[in-house]
């Protein structure tokens, strides 16, 4: 049995290092994910300390395993105890030694607690602090502050890296504290070593302040940006910034001629208009503080976007898993005919057998029928958000390249075992300007021209999900042809655009979902390392079922429930799809 | 389908309360009402249904529903015996009958159809309509209790039960029990080492924090007495822990590797 389950029962000869990092990570992740109480991601890495950013535990390739998972395991203790607080990390900056010394009394306060699960054979490693625990976060930073006679945590079980916890999705409202202050003493007296100790990091967001042309304006903007998580890297070239740029934040939509900023952001794509003889789609929109739609609200276009070479990073596989699994989802059942056995007898093949028979033959004695389930009765529509947010960078290569390269597995896989898919990327540039570029259609097959133009699309501009789910709804609806339908929306699953924000944007989308289901469209997303906050992705999609994944190939895992529920809450109250679509028809 | 008829034998099944879950049954099965019972797989709702039994001094029949249960399985049908008809009572009917308790597990899998015919016996009428014998009625004799178990794991968005079937319940949730009764529970039920079946616990829990792993079901408290058996009857901690938690719980390559490592370094 337990060969059965034997890492090394197939290794492949001579994997790369940066494959055994991966396979290694993987296996670490799950008893991070235990410890933590959380998803928790490792990266095995070229840094020289282990960290983490409370979603990410980096572990420094040069570790042996033992280390490594020694190190894991304190990091993963340290989310588990919620001490990796952006209100800590910051009094923590420049101060090597005191964020050693709370790294031991966090730890300290976390083998305290009886609902961390931290393994038996670790407890007495990490046990650095003898003392008694402190009891609160704010506690452990007051005594490690003022050090009181407190050993330091030793460099192998990590660091607390402020400017990481600070980026990571833990991050809310502490740029705002800093923007408030830029010339605070404290900021200034770094240190050089903790300098170099984040040298690997994204650029320092503190330097960024300094640097920033806009030093000066409204601090406001930038808690917003942080809040609604919109942390960009700025591009070197800066030509996208003006769109990338919320147009209109809360305190602005009243003031400024919205109209104007959006037409004069840029068009980045060579766009071949293929829908506009039949004009916009308009959709309606809810208006969640009043309670009522606005009428005829959003206009959505269809474009076809132009095709290019595919870049080095985006290479379509077909994911076997996946298609595995796809291929038990969304069956109808099929008569089959001239079976040897079956529910019910087939006519036809019972008087060719008497006949047969009469004649002196040998009669084929398959004269039973069967209903299986094998016709596949299953439209998708693939919905990938290609709005700015998405060009933002975790571990290095843009979310955007992960959700492309999910998309493209998934539309392939669907294609492949014989669904109905379509596929379209969307963005928007406030309401009039809801932008589907297509992908592909239901009726074009998932070709070298849909790859292309898959891999030249380039997230710009804002999400107004509401109006582009209503539009994929309508698609699916219309267009799809099959019994059992699905929206797939591929997204970071944040809500912005303008005019279209907090509440008001959960509550449309919301709005859009339970429309969809209730018109017999199942619907789901997936989003990929995305730092939208837990919640907020739960109240934007709590009522249909979404997922967050590490990594594109772990959406085999969880493609299975989630269709199911998906298709589930759209067909409910019709327990057979006999009763329905076309194959019905065909019976 | 199966059905399975216990009658009532000396030794009660051990059953060690969490809550009130105990108070709630015996209220309810005194009072004429009929139960349902919610908590995950492997959490001990069948055996607490048999303990519950066994308290009563009543039978137990249970039917392990699936998606082709029809309602003539719990009723009853008209066999051929001898070249004649004759009528077979179904589980369902025979506890009716004979006052004892019926216990339906995961009714969510049986067929609408089936599971409305329950109704009629689950609220005050507690009568049961045989359509099949020309609509006779009969009353449930004094014992008879009606027990379903439901799991609302993600399972509930697939097939959830009707709000009619529920309104006619009582429910019992029940969970996995805290670490110390588990403990206990875990060593009554194994007779392993009061140290491995700690590891096993913490293992367990550990199990059970993990979110978005792509796992199904975490590892139950039956899950922890098969490996406590397992230890018991000579394997090492690890390969317990191995064939009977990590095993069971998935098939996909990179999940099994992570629950390996966590079996290495919560059991010894």
């Amino acid at each position: 049995m337990s060969a059965v389950l034997s890492p090394e029962a197939d290794e492949a000869p001579g994997p790369s290092p940066v494959e055994l990092r991966s396979v290694a990570a993987g296996r670490l992740a799950l008893l991070g994910g235990a410890i933590a109480g959380q998803k928790i991601s490792v990266n095995i890495d070229d840094v020289d300390r282990p960290f983490s950013d409370g979603e990410t535990v980096f572990l420094p390739a040069a570790f042996d395993d033992a280390s490594q998972l020694l190190a894991l395991v304190a990091q993963a203790s340290l989310v588990a105890a919620g001490s990796l607080e952006p209100r800590v990390a910051v009094r923590l900056i420049g101060r090597a030694s005191p964020a050693r010394r709370y790294v031991s009394l966090e730890l300290a306060r976390a083998l305290a607690d009886p609902t961390i699960p931290i393994p038996n054979r670790h407890r007495a490693a990490l046990r650095i602090w003898d003392g008694s625990p402190s009891s609160s976060v704010a506690e452990s930073l007051d005594m490690a502050l003022n050090a009181v006679g407190i050993p330091e945590a030793p460099a192998a079980l990590g660091t607390i890296r402020p400017r990481k916890v600070m980026a990571g999705s833990g991050g809310s409202g502490l740029l705002s504290s800093m923007a408030k202050k830029p010339s605070d003493g404290r900021q200034k007296e770094m240190p050089v070593d903790e300098l170099d100790d984040d040298e690997d990091s994204e650029e320092s967001k503190i330097l960024k302040l300094f640097s920033s042309p806009f030093q000066f304006e409204n601090p406001l903007f930038k808690l917003m940006r942080n809040q609604l998580g919109m942390k960009r890297r700025p591009k070197p070239d800066g030509d996208d910034g003006g769109a990338e740029l919320p147009v209109a934040g809360a305190s602005a939509v009243t003031h400024v001629g919205k109209d104007a900023q959006l037409m004069a952001a840029p068009d980045d794509l060579d766009l071949n208009v293929i829908d506009h003889e039949a004009g916009d789609f308009h959709y309606p929109e809810w208006n969640g503080h009043k309670g009522t739609y606005r009428e005829d609200w959003c206009a959505v276009g269809e474009f076809m976007p132009a095709e290019g070479e595919p870049d080095g990073e985006f290479h379509p596989v077909t994911d076997f898993t996946l298609r595995r699994r796809l291929a038990s989802l969304g069956l109808a059942y099929e008569r089959h005919r001239h079976q040897a056995d079956g529910d019910g007898i087939d006519v036809h093949a019972l008087v060719e057998f008497a006949v047969s028979k009469a004649m002196g033959e040998t009669p084929d004695d398959h004269v039973y029928q069967t209903r299986l389930k094998t016709g596949h009765d299953l439209g998708v529509v693939v919905l990938l958000d290609a709005s700015g947010s998405t060009a933002h960078r975790t571990n290095g290569a843009p979310i955007w390249n992960q959700h492309r390269q999910l998309a493209a597995n998934l539309i392939g896989a669907l294609e492949q075992v014989g669904d109905r898919v379509a596929a379209y990327g969307f963005n928007s540039r406030g309401r009039h300007h809801v932008r589907f570029l297509m992908i592909k259609d239901f009726e074009h097959r998932f070709d070298a021209s849909a790859v292309r133009r898959l891999a030249t699309l380039e997230p710009s501009g804002f999400t107004r999900i509401g109006a582009a789910v209503r539009h994929a709804t309508h698609i699916a609806a219309e267009q799809s042809g099959t019994a059992n339908r699905l929206v797939v929306v591929v997204s970071d699953g944040f809500a912005y655009d303008d005019g279209y924000h907090g509440r008001y944007a959960e509550r449309d989308t919301r709005r859009a979902l339970d429309e969809a289901v209730e018109s017999g469209v199942g619907c789901m997303c997936v989003s990929i390392a995305s730092d939208t906050r837990a919640e907020a992705l739960e109240r934007l999609w709590g009522s249909v079922s979404h997922v967050r994944l590490g990594e594109a190939d772990e959406l085999s895992r969880h493609v299975v429930p989630m269709f199911q529920s998906a298709l589930n809450a759209a067909g409910s109250g019709t327990r057979d799809i006999r009763d329905r679509g076309p194959l019905a028809a065909a019976r | 389908m199966t059905t399975t008829g216990s009658s009532v034998s000396t030794a009660a099944p051990y059953y060690l309360p969490v809550r009130d879950e105990v108070e709630v049954f015996e209220a309810a099965y005194r009072g004429r009402l009929s139960i349902m019972l919610k908590g995950p797989t492997g959490c001990g709702k069948t055996r607490f249904v048999e303990h519950m039994a066994h308290r009563f001094g009543v039978d137990l029949h249970t039917v392990s529903c699936h998606e082709d249960i029809t309602a003539a399985d719990l009723l009853g049908r008209y066999l051929l015996v001898g070249g004649e008809t004759q009528w077979v009572d179904g589980p369902l009917t025979r506890s009716v009958r004979k006052g004892a308790i019926c216990y339906l597990d995961e009714i969510v899998e049986a067929r609408q159809d089936s599971i409305v015919s329950i109704h009629p016996l689950a609220d005050h009428r507690r009568e049961l309509s045989l359509e099949r014998q020309g609509g006779t009625k009969l009353n449930a004799a004094d014992g008879f209790g009606l027990v379903i178990s439901y799991n609302p794991g993600y399972q509930s968005i697939l097939k959830d039960l009707k709000i009619s079937t529920r309104q006619r319940m009582v429910a019992i949730e029940l969970g996995y029990p805290p670490p110390e009764l588990e403990h206990s529970i875990v060593l009554h039920e194994t007779g392993a080492h009061e140290d491995v079946v700690g590891d096993f616990i913490n293992l367990a829990q550990a199990i059970r924090r993990l979110e978005d792993s792509g796992l199904k079901e975490v590892a139950s408290t039956r899950t922890l007495v098969a490996a406590g058996v397992l230890v018991a009857n000579g394997l090492t901690p690890r390969q317990a822990a191995v064939a009977a938690m990590a095993g069971p719980l998935t098939d996909d390559r990179v999940l099994q590797d992570g629950l390996l490592t966590m079996v290495d370094n919560y059991v010894s």
